[in-house]
């Protein structure tokens, strides 16, 4: 198994640099320009010294160099020093966003928190609700449960956030009134910070709309794979086995058919995971999150390159990390599948 | 120094629980907070590395100029004493030098003196030759800044400049602490990251945090000069979503007080603003909706000399009789009402304010004539003589190709124009393109406005302040996009007149503002007349604030904010 993962991680270094350079040509191909977004009275000639003063005027190999030198050298030291108080970085240039002229990194660390508490959140809470959901409904075949389950299971997949999402304002922010208890905030605050019960309070009730928005839609993906793995699994043979032997219901399905059936489910939610720290474009800007999905999304409206390209390289850092671990969890899981 | 300061501390102290007593809300910090939603949010707090719109309105609650521009567009003395003019001997005979004098005792948050060295090192800092200075062209012709003493700022241009008040006034152009960015020259102004999101000014509050792209929370500045100001004590400026979440937070939701720039469809505005909790304001600067006919031939069969002086003229947008009738066929006032509602205004003009510099002359395009426009052409003998419905002229068939950028409003503008347009037997072909490449500027890319690789061309342009001189002077023969000048320079439609060229520079040499006035307005109407510009709309920016919040003075010439020191809560 650890030779395994070392040859795995050593085979995801040509994969990774492969995909940086991918997307860097991508970025730099479109025609998007960092001074488009400026007001036309900001003359040509000045938009022309800021291009240069950027740097997009580099040749392409040079700026992807430059921008690779930093990203797998100077940034991780930075981290580590952040981390650990210890000075190793050097003190030359940082990946440096155009729109902000300020490090990547440290605008990345910032948006990370409340991407991770709302979209994070929202992911445990789709797989709480999803996972008994699945098995119930499974196990209870074309009950009332399960057409019901169904029922909104397709409906949290087919109809989009942004319109679930503002379904939600209209409901709970504009037609509750806003002294009420059930009145939730549609505009949620990155500054809070949680330090006393009250704080808490509103906090969560912040997160609220967020996290159930994207947490139906989570639960009714995961809850489909759930029911079907289970399907498959409820008409083998060995649970007739099982139940001749005169185990009890509860064992039969809980210990024998819910471990086989986990194996596709843990890797589909292994590999939803990196999801989770790219965010949620759209209910970010739904409700003003402000996550890492909105900081793509607006650098990529502002021809940000450094931003778009470090962040859809950490993405891509992320796939890669968590395509493993689901690989790993199989064998885990599946004492016959061995890799070595 | 410090005693001075703590003996000011203690007078304020002093004096604040007076003010409350007169009126709570309108003592210093009496209001409490301010919730503001930008929907496109800030993403650095220094004006001089942005340029942006949002980067600029949001530094001036921070950040301040010699003279701003009230909401009339009047220049008022803000920094300064007074407003140096040739009369009170403030701007030399030879409009080469103007003279500011800072109002005394005027200190920045940190308690330090401002003076006129801080002036001088924000010319330094924004005209150094690898800083990129979004504002660059504010010191354009400034030869160099003088100061005289701490409180007497001296400004000399390479050539006399009828309008001197342009470097250091207005949002744009604010003073930066000298001692807070001295290290920040050049190119090493991205490494200045605290002081680009923290700068320190002389405004009516100061900054505790800033997130890129994401909320600014701000407090009262204790040094501000005005004793009882800022009425509000603390600031929440965030941002994120849309314009139309924005229009809810304000006009539905009531979470926040203020909500800017929301061009949204006008009748769902108007619903919002029904359910009684705001109030929609606007603003009008010199934003005109125009289309721009262009001058020569952009057929795709010339290749990459289409578009340029080697093409040739244009086969039929050079004839006025054409464009008039196109623009007669125009019902303007419709067009406000589907795309713009209160945010829009019909105008025949491409300089529609100030209102010195407003031309009366072609006032008739305000109401739509299709018959009158059939008949113009008819006359000219400029008719369908093949019987497909669409007019010819020399043989050549009236088709266009009406490019713009990729916007709802555009595109329903674009439609009903096509009908219009129709209806007088031109034929248009629609086009959009994304905002991001049209004025991306791209000189590789054959879809940007610079290139304008189409008949027709539809966008908005304004010009900062109240000045037209520089703005008119976009017009000129030698600013015509071509290969030679990677394709910028402004007379985007590739109007090209002598005799405008003459009164270009008639009106660099005029002082006299009434001259100026006439010149402005003689230069708008050979524009419109020439039939290269259609004005459509007369563009304000659309905001709205909370009922409860008093003291707004929505101004289009400067930031929106730029007297919100002043703004207060309401008493229920």
């Amino acid at each position: 198994m650890l030779t395994y993962t070392i040859r795995r991680l050593i085979l995801a270094v040509p994969t990774l640099l492969f995909i940086s350079f991918i997307i860097f040509i991508i970025v730099k191909l479109s025609p998007s320009d960092p001074t488009a977004g400026l007001p036309l009275t900001i003359p040509p000639e000045v938009r022309e010294q800021i291009r240069e003063s950027l740097g997009v005027n580099d040749p392409l190999l040079i700026q992807y160099l430059k921008w690779l030198k930093l990203m797998v050298w100077d940034e991780p030291l930075h981290a580590i020093d952040g981390w650990f108080g210890t000075t190793w970085a050097p003190d030359g240039p940082r990946i440096i966003s155009y729109q902000t002229r300020a490090p990547v990194f440290e605008w990345v660390g910032e948006r990370m928190p409340q991407t991770l508490w709302v979209v994070g959140t929202s992911y445990i809470v789709g797989v709480v609700i999803a996972l008994p959901l699945g098995i119930i409904s499974a196990y209870k075949q074309y009950s009332i449960f399960d057409q019901l389950g169904t029922f909104i299971s397709m409906l949290g997949f087919s109809v989009p956030t942004f319109f679930t999402g503002v379904l939600f304002i209209v409901i709970f922010s504009v037609w509750i009134d806003q002294d009420s208890i059930f009145w939730l905030p549609s505009v949620y605050d990155t500054t809070l910070e949680v330090v006393d019960w009250d704080t808490f309070v509103l906090q969560f009730r912040q997160m609220i709309m967020p996290v159930m928005v994207l947490g139906l839609f989570n639960a009714a993906q995961i809850s489909r794979y759930m029911r079907a793995s289970m399907l498959d699994n409820l008409n083998q043979d060995y649970v007739r086995t099982a139940r001749a032997k005169g185990l009890g219901e509860r064992t039969v399905v809980l210990v024998h058919v819910l471990r086989n059936s986990m194996i596709p489910v843990v890797t589909v939610i292994a590999l939803n995971v990196p999801a989770v720290f790219g965010g949620a474009i759209i209910t970010e800007q739904v409700f003003k999150v402000n996550g890492i999905g909105q900081l793509l999304i607006v650098a990529i409206q502002a021809g940000d390159v450094p931003v778009v390209q470090t962040v859809s390289f950490i993405f891509a850092v992320l796939i890669v990390l968590f395509n493993l671990i689901a690989d790993i969890l199989y064998g885990v899981l599946d004492p016959r599948i061995r890799y070595d | 120094m410090t005693r001075k300061i703590l003996m000011l501390g203690a007078a304020a102290l002093a004096m604040a629980p007076m003010a409350a007593w007169a009126d709570g809300h309108l003592a210093r910090g009496g209001s409490g907070h301010l919730n503001i939603i930008y929907w496109q949010a800030p993403s650095t707090l220094n004006p001089y590395l942005s340029g942006g719109t949002k980067e600029v309105e949001s530094a001036s609650l921070v950040l301040e100029s010699l003279a701003r521009f009230d909401d009339t567009g009047t220049m008022v003395p803000w920094l300064a004493a007074d407003i140096p003019t040739v009369e009170n001997g403030g701007v030399s005979e030879d409009l080469t030098q103007i003279t500011w004098t800072l109002q005394e005792g005027i200190l920045w948050s940190d308690g330090t003196p401002m003076t006129a060295a801080d002036a001088v090192f924000t010319w330094e800092y924004c005209t150094h030759p690898e800083g990129g200075c979004a504002q660059a062209s504010y010191f354009d012709g400034v030869e160099s800044i003088v100061a005289v003493d701490d409180l007497t700022i001296e400004i000399n241009f390479v050539n006399p400049t009828p309008f001197p008040y342009t470097a250091l006034v207005g949002s744009e152009s604010p003073i930066i602490q000298a001692a807070q960015f001295a290290d920040c020259l050049g190119a090493r102004a991205p490494e200045c990251t605290e002081a680009n999101f923290g700068p320190i000014g002389t405004g009516p509050f100061v900054v505790t945090d800033f997130r890129p792209n994401d909320v600014i929370e701000f407090a009262a500045n204790d040094n501000y000069r005005v004793p009882d100001q800022p009425h509000f004590a603390t600031v929440t400026f965030k941002g994120g979503g849309d314009a139309t979440a924005a229009a809810r937070s304000v006009l539905e939701t009531g979470e926040f007080d203020y909500a800017w720039n929301l061009q949204i469809d006008p009748t769902i505005l108007a619903q919002m603003e029904a359910q009684g909790n705001g109030t929609v304001v606007t603003a009008f600067g010199t934003s005109v909706e125009r289309l721009h006919m262009n001058q020569l031939n952009p057929d795709p069969a010339l290749g990459d000399i289409r578009s340029t002086a080697e093409a040739g003229p244009h086969p039929f947008l050079t004839n006025p009789v054409i464009t008039q009738a196109m623009s007669m066929a125009i019902d303007r006032a419709l067009l406000v009402e589907v795309g713009y509602g209160a945010g829009g205004q019909p105008t025949c003009n491409v300089l529609p304010a100030p209102e010195l510099y407003a031309s009366s002359a072609n006032d008739g395009c305000l109401v739509q004539d299709i018959a009158g426009a059939i008949a113009l052409l008819d006359e000219a003998g400029i008719v369908d003589s093949d019987g497909d419905g669409i007019r010819e002229y020399e043989g050549t068939p009236l088709r266009v190709l009406y490019q713009t950028s990729t916007n709802a409003v555009r595109q329903d503008t674009q439609a009903l124009v096509k009908q219009w347009w129709a209806e007088i037997g031109i034929d248009a072909e629609l086009r959009n393109i994304d905002a991001s490449v049209f004025f991306g500027g791209d000189p590789a890319s054959p879809d940007t406005f610079q290139k304008f690789y189409a008949d027709v061309e539809m966008y908005t342009n304004n010009f900062a302040g109240v000045d037209p001189q520089a703005y008119m002077a976009n017009w000129a023969c030698d600013e015509i996009p071509s290969p030679a000048t990677q394709w910028q320079g402004s007379n985007i439609q590739r109007f090209c007149d002598p005799a405008y060229d003459a009164l270009i520079d008639e009106m660099a040499g005029t002082a006299d503002l009434a001259t100026r006035g006439e010149l402005a307005m003689a230069m708008n109407d050979m524009l419109v007349q020439s039939g290269s510009i259609i004005p459509l709309i007369h563009r304000g920016g659309v905001s709205a604030h909370a009922n409860s919040l008093g003291g707004i003075r929505m101004s289009d010439w400067d930031s929106e904010l730029w007297n919100i020191a002043e703004w207060h809560r309401i008493p229920e």
